[in-house]
């Protein structure tokens, strides 16, 4: 016998995003009927057309459902060592997004770049954050400098006076 | 003829130096997306749109579309040498160009897959030249209800040709007609799905669902994976081209079969996918040592090969002719003219010749680079693939951030994109198609405008789809083509008890 991994079924996933469209698609059905979606007095309302996609939207994820809750299997979405991976990924990422609004791209990029490379990769911290300060540094010259390109930017680009 | 002095034109527009230039750097960009995981034709384009701006629109698409040469022919680096897909149209290529590498026949797959990728490639983009004028010509005649037949048939043959679940496909192409739905309704000026934000006021922008989807998505799949790239020696030598070549020929059936395989799926939107699966499948199927497929036969090569650029580039001529595009980057080049200022559709090839036969003329010649350049530098990009993850993705990552921010500057739009990386994951994993979603979302709009003046056309009756005999005939084909597999299905079933 060959030991099952661990990790989250692909059963329950499958279940919750047919549930997740079927949302979508009722969400669109009653904003659709709030604004009309039957004739107007200038031809069909706004609704009309995101009313129907809602109703397929709502049988196509419907017969999604019921087959994903009809089969019984064991099959496994992802075992716990890959949902860790993943947020080894997901997590820096949505902080470097979430940075990014307070810090600007360029102080979040070098980090990002940086975080990675010594917790991921296994560089010397020094190694590391001059590549991340490398990155900033070739990004700014690509796109502030050559395609004159204005990114994000934060307190310390501020205080080097752009 | 008259094609062939438009094409002419057409050559002299692409061959200036400025614009070679920017083909050879199109080309080798897109050879190292295509090899790079994480990156592809479609989110590797989006990022670099916004840079396009202010380029003349002939120039940007000269670059942007050989990056997509270029990607397309990367993709088979990676599947031959480290049985990694660069992208999913080269799944297929995995099959026997691996076992092939692994038997140190390395460079004949090489070779093989480049010379199938150029031969399929070539005979796309003869049928471009060929057949778009005509069918821009045709497709002047149109009024709104044969554009939304010609929509219907494009996403019935997604349902009907998918290879996963029909559900799904259909789940996800409303989820992208409804995305496209969110926010100011052009017509009437109602607020659509915005549930009084205003950041959905704007709605969803198709380039950063595309880097989320396509992007970010990748990369979180890659790192699942446990990337770890050994491979074989990627060198070519110049005897082994010429002993290919040689062979080659002997497999001409094959390539043509599969490149009609690969212009009819580019042209109806299933894409190089589905078109590299179905063509390697025919070769097994027809080929007296089928069995022996999957243990390193040239042929598993030769077939997905020629079919993908077949399909990848072929997607281009529904785009150009009707402003359908044929593939996610097709759609992706498609929302280009509109950012430069083009109206797609029939009217490009009466009022933007230069820029319809630069294109056209660029794609040939972008192609011969791309195929010399992939030959001659194999060695540089498979090292690329030897660079750590560690470093890939963060790179990666901001690239995709750059590109989300730089198209509306929106900090919101660099958040969706994310969440977009997240959907795309668990769609992935849950094998829901991305395409249809992706082109639901840059075709809904002029989807829903042609269903809206269909409908004021006839005081809101459905039955003006079947009136006119044009759009009567495209619409049944669409009808047919969207009860495909249960046709399929229902004569198996019929087989199985008559056996």
């Amino acid at each position: 016998m060959r030991e099952e991994p661990r990790g989250v079924r692909a059963r329950p996933v499958e279940i919750a995003t047919a549930l997740a469209y079927a949302v979508l698609g009722g969400l669109a059905m009653f904003d659709s009927a709030r604004i009309g979606f039957g004739w107007g007095f200038d031809g069909p309302q706004s609704g009309t057309f995101p009313y129907w996609v809602g109703g397929i939207l709502m049988l196509a994820s419907g017969a999604v459902l019921a087959s994903a809750a009809l089969r019984r299997t064991r099959a496994i979405f992802a075992t716990r060592a890959q949902l860790a991976s993943v947020a080894r990924v997901f997590v820096p990422a949505s902080v470097y997004v979430a940075a990014m609004h307070v810090l600007g791209l360029y102080v979040a990029s070098a980090a990002l770049l940086a975080w990675f490379m010594s917790r991921l990769g296994g560089y010397p911290w020094v190694v590391s954050i001059a590549s991340g300060l490398a990155t900033a540094a070739v990004v700014f010259v690509v796109f502030e400098l050559w395609f004159l390109v204005s990114l994000p930017k934060g307190p310390l680009e501020d205080l080097l006076g752009y | 003829m008259e094609n062939l002095a438009a094409l002419a034109a057409g050559f002299a527009v692409a061959l200036t130096p400025s614009n070679l230039a920017l083909m050879l750097i199109g080309v080798l960009l897109g050879v190292v997306i295509g090899v790079l995981p994480g990156l592809g034709g479609a989110n590797g384009i989006a990022i670099l749109l916004p840079l396009t701006f202010a380029m003349e629109p002939v120039s940007a698409v000269i670059m942007l579309s050989c990056i997509y040469w270029g990607a397309l022919f990367g993709g088979a680096i990676t599947s031959i040498l480290f049985n990694i897909p660069g992208e999913p149209w080269s799944v297929a290529t995995t099959f026997d160009g691996y076992p092939m590498a692994q038997r140190g026949r390395a460079a004949e797959a090489l070779v093989a897959a480049f010379t199938s990728s150029f031969f399929g490639a070539f005979v796309a983009i003869v049928v471009i030249t060929a057949i778009a004028p005509l069918v821009a010509r045709f497709a002047l005649r149109f009024g709104p209800p044969e554009f939304f037949a010609v929509m219907f048939l494009s996403f019935a043959a997604f349902v009907g040709q998918g290879r996963g679940s029909a559900w799904k496909t259909l789940a996800a192409m409303m989820a992208g007609f409804l995305l496209a739905c969110f926010g100011l309704d052009t017509v009437t000026g109602a607020l659509r799905l915005t549930f009084g934000s205003t950041e959905l006021m704007r709605g969803f922008d198709f380039l950063v669902a595309v880097i989320g989807l396509f992007g970010i998505s990748e990369v979180l799949i890659a790192i699942e994976e446990g990337l770890t790239f050994q491979g074989a020696k990627a060198r070519i030598d110049p005897r082994v081209v010429l002993r290919v070549w040689q062979e080659l020929p002997r497999y001409s059936m094959i390539a043509l079969r599969s490149s009609v395989i690969g212009c009819w799926m580019g042209v109806t939107p299933a894409g190089a996918t589905p078109a590299s699966f179905m063509s390697y499948g025919m070769a097994r199927k027809l080929s007296k040592q089928g069995a022996a497929f999957g243990t390193g036969r040239i042929e598993g090569v030769i077939a997905p090969e020629v079919a993908n650029n077949a399909a990848g580039v072929s997607a281009l001529l529904p785009m150009l002719a009707l402003g359908v595009p044929g593939s996610p980057t097709a759609a992706v080049l498609l929302s280009g003219l509109i950012m430069w200022g083009l109206q797609p559709g029939p009217m490009l090839f009466v009022e933007q010749k230069d820029f319809v036969w630069g294109l056209i003329a660029s794609m040939y010649l972008g192609n011969v680079a791309a195929f010399l350049v992939v030959l001659t530098l194999v060695p540089l990009f498979a090292a690329i693939l030897r660079i750590p993850f560690a470093i890939i993705a963060p790179l990666i990552l901001i690239a995709c951030a750059i590109g989300a921010y730089t198209i509306n500057s929106a900090m919101f739009d660099v958040v969706l994109m994310l969440v977009f990386g997240l959907v795309g994951y668990v769609m992935k994993k849950l094998d829901y198609p991305l395409a249809p979603m992706v082109l639901a979302l840059v075709l809904g709009n002029r989807t829903e405008q042609a269903f809206r003046q269909s409908l004021l056309l006839s005081d809101g009756s459905l039955a003006v789809f079947f009136r006119g005999w044009l759009s009567s005939t495209i619409m049944t084909a669409g009808v047919l083509l969207l009860f495909l597999p249960l046709i399929g299905r229902a004569s198996a079933v019929l087989r199985a008890r008559l056996a």
